[in-house]
C-alpha cells in the first residue's frame, strides 16, 4: 500500500445509510435495503480524492453498541479495535448517523470516539430532516462533540461531496482514548440527552406519515392481512406479467434453433447446438422476465422498508415454531438465494435460533427453481381463472412457496421440541421510516440478477448442458439396436438406474437423471429435461412442455413440484452451511432431513393425485 | 471417417473437457485451484515454450476478493469466516427513565 492511501472505516448504527455511502464514494454497488443488517461482512473499496489521494473505504456491518451480541457486530468491533486478523485499524473513522434518529444514533458515535482515533461524524439523511422540519445546529454540534460533521444524502447523487471535502482535507485531531468498560459507558445516554437539548429541535419524535400507515401495517389482523395480499399479489403478477415475456423468448430461440441448425452441416456438433444450446439453454433463458418480475417486487418491498414491519408481524409467529421474527429478513434473502439468506443469519444473535434459521432458509423457494415451477405449471395447470380474477396457475405457485414456508415452519418447530434450550428471544427490531422506492435503485438491482442469471447461465448451466448432450449421445447404439438411440447412451443407463429409487414417486428415467445435475444448480433440471427430450426426438415441435405433457402424468407432474419445493439444496447451499456452522454434522442433517421430507411429501402426493385421478 | 465429421468430434471433445473443469471448479473450488496453481507453476517455468508459459499465466487461479452476500453466484469466493466460538449472551436491562 502506498504512504498516501488513507485507510477510512465507515461505521455506524444499523441501517443509517453506511452502504449507500460506500456505493457514493466508491462508485460500488454493494446491496443497499431499507432495514437493518443488510451487511454482514466489511467491504473494501476504493477511490481517488480530488487531491489524487487514494482512499481506502471499508464498509463495515452496522452495531449498535461496542457490546458485539452477533458475529457480524464482533467484525465491526475488531476492526476498529485494530484486532481483526490481518488488518490494521483504520487511519479515520467516519461515523455515520441518521440524522432524523439522532437519540439512538449518538451515543455510538461518542462510543467510537472514546476510541482515540480521528473521526468526522457524516449527518446522514438530511433531506429527511429537512422534510420533517427536524433543525439540527451543526457547529454547536460539531464543538460539542469535539469532530467534524458534514452533513450528506448518501442516496442521492453529489450527497457526500461535503464529505469528500472534508476527509481529503486536514486529517481531523483525535480526542484522547477512554479505557472502555460498562461502569465508563454509564453516563453516554446522559451526554447524548445533554447533546441533543443543545442542539437538535424535533417537532415529533416519529414521521406523522409512518404513525398513519403503521396504524394498519402493523395492526394484529390487519397488518397480516395486508401482508398475505401483497405476498399474494406478487405471485400472481410473477405470472400475469412475466409469462407472456416468456413465451416470446421461447419462441424466439426456437426460431433461431431452426434457422441456425439449417445452416450447419448434419452432424453431432448441429445435434449440441440445436438439442442441447438451443433446446437446454434456450427454455431455461425465457425464466429470465418471470425472475425478474418477482424480484422487481422483492426490491421494492425492501426499499419501501415494509419488511421489518413484516418481520415484527410474524414474530409471534414465528417464537411459535421455534423461529424469531429476527429470521424474516434471512429467510426472505433466501427467496433469491439460499446463500445470502444463510450468510444474513449472522445478524442473529442466539446460536440456536441462528441454526435453526440456517436449516430452514434451504425450505424458501430460491429463484434457481422458480424456472422449474414455471415450466411445470405452465405445461400442466390449465391457465383458467378462479372467482373470475386470480389466475390458477399463479394460485398453484403461491401455494408452492406458501409450501416451503409452512414446511420451515414444521421443521422448526421440531428442531424447538428436540433441542434442550427451549427459551424465547424477544426481537428488538429498529423500524424504519417508509421510504418511496427509487426507480434507479431497483433498476440497477434488477440489472444484477438479470446479470448473475445470466451468468450462471453461460457458465455452469451451460457446462452442465453440453455434459448431459454427452452422455445422452454418447455411446452410439449398437449395431442392429432397435429401440431409441438415447436408450444405449451413458444417460440411459445412468437415469434407469436412479429410476429404481424414484420411481415410487411416479418419475421417469428422464426426470430422474435431470435431478443429478440439478444439485449443481437448479435450473439445470429444466436444461437437463429439454436436452434429453431433444436428443431422444421426443420434444418435437411443441418443445419441452409439449414433450412433458406426452411423456408425463399429472400426479407426476405435481410429485416433482413438491419434490423441488423441499428437495436437498444445491451443493453452494451445502458448503455455506459447513462454513457458517463449522460443521459437516449440520451439512449431513440439513441434507438428510430434506431428502426424507421431499421424498415423503412427493410419494404421498403422487400416490393421492394417482388414485383421484 | 471423413475430414469434417472426425473436426467435429475434436470440437465437441474440447467443449466436453471445457465444461467437465467449470462444472468440477464449481463443486470442488479449493482442489481445482490448488491443481490449477500446480499446472501453471509447471507451464510457467523458464525452459518452457513461450506459448506454454502464456498458459500457464491463464491457468493461475484468481484470489477470493468477493462476497456471498449480493448473490449466489459469487459464492466461490467468499470473504472472511464468522467467529468460531458463540458469543456471550447479554442479559437486557430496562432501567426506568430518569426525568
Amino acid at each position: 500500500m502506498s504512504a498516501s492511501t488513507l485507510r477510512i472505516a465507515l461505521v455506524g448504527n444499523p441501517n443509517c445509510g453506511k452502504t449507500a455511502l460506500f456505493n457514493q464514494l466508491t462508485g460500488g454497488r454493494q446491496k443497499v435495503a431499507n432495514y437493518a443488517g443488510v451487511t454482514i461482512e466489511r467491504k473494501e473499496g476504493r477511490f481517488v480524492a480530488p487531491s489524487g489521494r487514494t482512499l481506502q473505504i471499508l464498509d463495515l456491518p452496522g452495531t449498535y453498541s461496542f457490546d458485539a451480541n452477533s458475529p457480524d457486530e464482533q467484525i465491526t468491533r475488531d476492526v476498529l479495535e485494530g484486532n481483526y486478523p490481518g488488518e490494521a485499524a483504520p487511519d479515520l473513522i467516519i461515523c455515520v448517523a441518521d440524522a432524523t434518529n439522532l437519540r439512538l444514533h449518538l451515543r455510538f458515535v461518542l462510543e467510537v470516539k472514546r476510541l482515540g482515533r480521528p473521526v468526522v461524524l457524516a449527518l446522514n439523511m438530511m433531506d429527511a430532516a429537512r422534510r420533517r422540519n427536524i433543525e439540527i445546529d451543526v457547529p454547536e454540534l460539531q464543538r460539542l462533540l469535539g469532530m467534524p460533521v458534514v452533513e450528506t444524502v448518501a442516496v442521492k447523487r453529489g450527497g457526500a461531496l461535503a464529505l469528500i471535502q472534508r476527509v481529503d482535507g486536514e486529517m481531523p485531531v483525535a480526542s484522547a482514548a477512554v479505557v472502555d468498560n460498562p461502569a465508563s459507558r454509564a453516563d453516554l445516554h446522559a451526554q447524548v440527552r445533554d447533546i441533543l437539548a443543545a442542539t437538535v429541535t424535533m417537532p415529533r419524535q416519529t414521521a406523522a406519515l409512518d404513525d398513519a400507515l403503521d396504524r394498519w401495517a402493523l395492526h394484529p389482523v390487519f397488518g397480516l392481512a395486508i401482508l398475505a395480499v401483497v405476498m399474494f399479489l406478487v405471485f400472481q403478477a410473477v405470472y400475469s406479467i412475466g409469462k407472456p415475456l416468456t413465451d416470446a423468448i421461447g419462441d424466439g430461440f426456437g426460431w433461431m434453433g431452426e434457422h441456425v441448425s439449417a445452416w450447419l452441416p448434419a452432424g453431432p456438433l448441429q445435434s449440441l447446438i440445436n438439442d442441447g444450446l438451443f433446446g437446454g439453454l434456450g427454455t431455461v433463458i425465457g425464466f429470465l422476465p418471470e425472475i425478474l418480475v418477482l424480484f422487481f417486487f422483492i426490491l421494492a418491498l425492501e426499499e419501501s422498508g415494509y419488511l421489518p414491519r413484516a418481520a415484527f408481524l410474524l414474530d409471534r409467529l414465528m417464537m411459535s415454531v421455534g423461529l424469531t421474527g429476527r429470521s424474516f429478513i434471512p429467510l426472505l434473502s433466501s427467496f433469491a438465494c439460499a446463500i445470502p439468506g444463510i450468510m444474513g443469519t449472522r445478524s442473529i444473535q442466539d446460536p440456536r435460533d441462528r441454526l435453526a434459521t440456517i436449516l430452514v432458509a434451504p425450505l424458501m423457494t430460491c429463484s434457481a427453481r422458480l424456472p422449474v415451477y414455471a415450466l411445470l405449471i405452465g405445461a400442466f395447470i390449465p391457465m383458467h381463472h378462479v372467482l373470475g380474477i386470480f389466475n390458477l396457475q399463479g394460485l398453484v405457485l403461491f401455494a408452492l412457496y406458501a409450501a416451503g414456508i409452512l414446511g420451515a415452519m414444521a421443521v422448526g418447530w421440531v428442531i424447538k421440541r428436540i433441542h434442550r434450550d427451549k427459551s424465547e428471544h424477544a426481537l428488538l427490531m429498529e423500524l424504519p421510516s417508509y421510504r418511496m422506492p427509487k426507480v434507479r435503485d431497483i433498476a440497477i438491482g434488477l440489472w444484477e440478477r438479470g446479470a448473475i442469471f445470466l451468468k450462471r447461465l453461460t457458465g455452469v448451466i451451460l457446462a452442465l448442458t453440453v455434459i448431459m448432450w454427452a452422455i445422452s449421445t454418447f455411446p452410439s447404439p449398437p449395431a442392429g439396436a432397435t429401440g431409441p438411440a438415447i436408450d444405449y447412451s451413458l444417460a440411459g443407463y445412468m437415469g434407469r438406474g436412479l429410476q429404481y429409487i424414484f420411481a415410487p414417486l411416479g418419475f421417469n428415467w428422464q426426470i430422474s437423471l435431470s435431478l443429478i445435475p440439478a444439485f449443481a444448480a437448479r435450473e439445470t433440471a429444466v436444461a437437463a429435461l429439454a436436452t434429453v427430450y431433444a436428443v431422444g426426438g421426443d420434444a418435437g415441435t411443441g418443445g419441452l412442455a409439449h414433450a412433458l405433457t406426452a411423456n408425463f402424468s399429472l400426479a407426476s407432474a405435481l410429485s416433482l413440484l413438491v419434490w423441488f419445493a423441499f428437495a436437498p439444496q444445491c451443493m453452494s447451499t451445502l458448503a455455506v452451511i459447513r462454513r457458517e456452522t463449522n460443521s459437516w454434522r449440520n451439512v449431513a442433517i440439513s441434507f438428510s432431513y430434506m431428502f426424507a421430507v421431499a421424498y415423503a411429501a412427493s410419494l404421498l402426493t403422487y400416490q393421492i393425485a394417482r388414485l383421484l385421478a | 471417417m471423413t475430414m469434417g465429421l472426425l473436426v467435429q468430434y475434436v470440437v465437441i471433445g474440447l467443449l466436453v473437457l471445457v465444461s467437465v473443469l467449470v462444472v468440477f471448479r464449481k463443486l470442488a473450488p479449493k482442489l481445482t485451484n490448488r491443481w490449477l496453481a500446480v499446472a501453471s507453476i509447471r507451464l510457467s517455468r523458464p525452459e518452457q515454450a513461450s506459448w506454454l508459459r502464456v498458459v500457464g499465466r491463464r491457468l493461475q487461479p484468481k484470489q477470493a476478493t468477493g462476497n456471498c452476500s449480493d448473490g449466489c453466484d459469487t459464492c466461490g469466493a467468499c470473504g472472511p469466516k464468522p467467529p468460531a466460538t458463540a458469543t456471550k449472551m447479554m442479559p437486557l436491562e430496562f432501567r426506568a427513565r430518569v426525568k
